[in-house]
């Protein structure tokens, strides 16, 4: 009995999904695309495996399930660090890139969610620290953060602005990297705004509440309070309350998410 | 000269040209237990729990070089000559690598 062609030809079609979060590599002259949002693929069954040997072997990867949303997500992050730092190589400093690629691998080494990769990536993150001061760091908070449905700084504001400048001055280079330049160092001055609670106990809490309050006087509201793993998170919680009840006209709203293998959540204090 | 190649990070993508040069290649996803049929379809060889290559020796993950075994099985690329282990990270350090 021959390949049932019809279908085969079906499910291919089916298959060459196009998305504009796909990630493209070349293997062995054909092209592999991953889907970020979802693996394009056909679940193995005894129908597969019938068409495997003749078919799949030289046309198709083999995955495993349970890992395949996570391979997806990681790929995606390492490509889009990698576009990211490519893309802005021209227009930043050298040492701003040094920071931005060691950070890229802190976030890939988090992102492992072993205890190995995280050792190692707490160490690298001390070193990125001592190698480029608070900049660096800052530049890694940039690559960690959450704007928008999981877009980072990066994606969300610093890239659509260079576009932007590269489109206004498509001919002038220099031009791009001045204005680009003179931006990236505002958004480093200016970030974060944030008040990150890193550390529990009773005397540094209370020197976060208050610079929070101190905020809140100076009329820079929202601020947003950063916490990462369950006891700083609760900690932060516990000030934002304190904060409220001495400021009423406020409230609080709170996104939790995940860094790497712990937890994390953001605070923010806005008007009512 | 800056090169302003368009980028997939900020915008969808816009030319035909663009959607061409994603054509896919595809993943055939297995459940764990299914590790055996997927070999045994294949023909790649197994010793007990390790996997061998064409070479007939144990086969490695192309990133992290580990012994690749059915336990710990991530990856077959097409071809059936790159494994990869089940550490998610190892898949996608190489395609992060080997982008176009």
């Amino acid at each position: 009995m021959g390949l049932p062609w019809a279908a085969i030809k079906g499910f291919l079609k089916k298959l060459n999904l196009f998305d504009k979060l796909n990630v493209n590599i070349i293997i062995a002259n054909r092209s592999l695309v991953l889907n970020h949002s979802k693996f394009n693929a056909l679940l193995f069954d005894e129908t597969t495996e019938k068409l495997a040997k003749d078919l799949f072997r030289y046309q198709f990867g083999f995955g495993r399930v349970d890992i395949a949303e996570q391979q997806s997500e990681l790929a995606y992050l390492s490509y889009t660090h990698e576009q990211l730092i490519k893309a802005l190589k021209p227009y930043l400093p050298e040492s701003d890139i040094g920071a931005l690629v060691a950070a890229s691998t802190v976030v890939r080494l988090e992102d492992k969610q072993d205890p190995a990769s995280k050792q190692r990536s707490q160490e690298l993150l001390a070193n990125l620290r001592r190698a480029y001061g608070s900049r660096g760091r800052k530049i890694y908070n940039m690559l960690r953060s959450k704007v928008y449905q999981g877009a980072t700084i990066f994606h969300s504001i610093i890239m659509p602005f260079l576009e932007e400048a590269k489109k206004t001055y498509p001919r002038d280079a220099w031009k791009v990297r001045g204005i680009f330049s003179a931006f990236f160092d505002d958004i480093l001055r200016y970030y974060p705004r944030a008040i990150w609670v890193d550390n529990p106990n009773p005397k540094a809490l209370k020197r976060r509440y208050v610079r929070i309050l101190g905020r809140i006087t100076k009329e820079q509201v929202p601020v947003s309070v950063y916490a990462r793993k369950t006891k700083c998170i609760r900690a932060a919680e516990e000030i934002c309350e304190l904060v409220l009840k001495a400021r009423p006209e406020l409230q609080l709203t709170k996104e939790t998410y995940t860094l790497g293998s712990d937890i994390a959540c953001m605070f923010t204090i806005v008007k009512k | 000269m800056v090169n302003h190649e368009p980028n997939l990070i900020t915008g969808p993508l816009k030319s035909k040209d663009e959607m061409r040069r994603l054509e896919s290649t595809n993943m055939v996803l297995f459940r764990k237990e299914d590790v055996d049929r997927v070999l045994s379809a294949l023909e790649i060889p197994a010793q007990g729990d390790l996997i061998l290559d064409t070479a007939g020796e144990p086969a490695v993950c192309h990133t992290c070089g580990c012994d690749i075994g059915k336990s710990n099985l991530g990856n077959i690329m097409p071809g059936s000559r790159l494994f990869f282990c089940d550490n998610p990270a190892c898949l996608a350090t190489y395609i992060a690598q080997t982008k176009t």
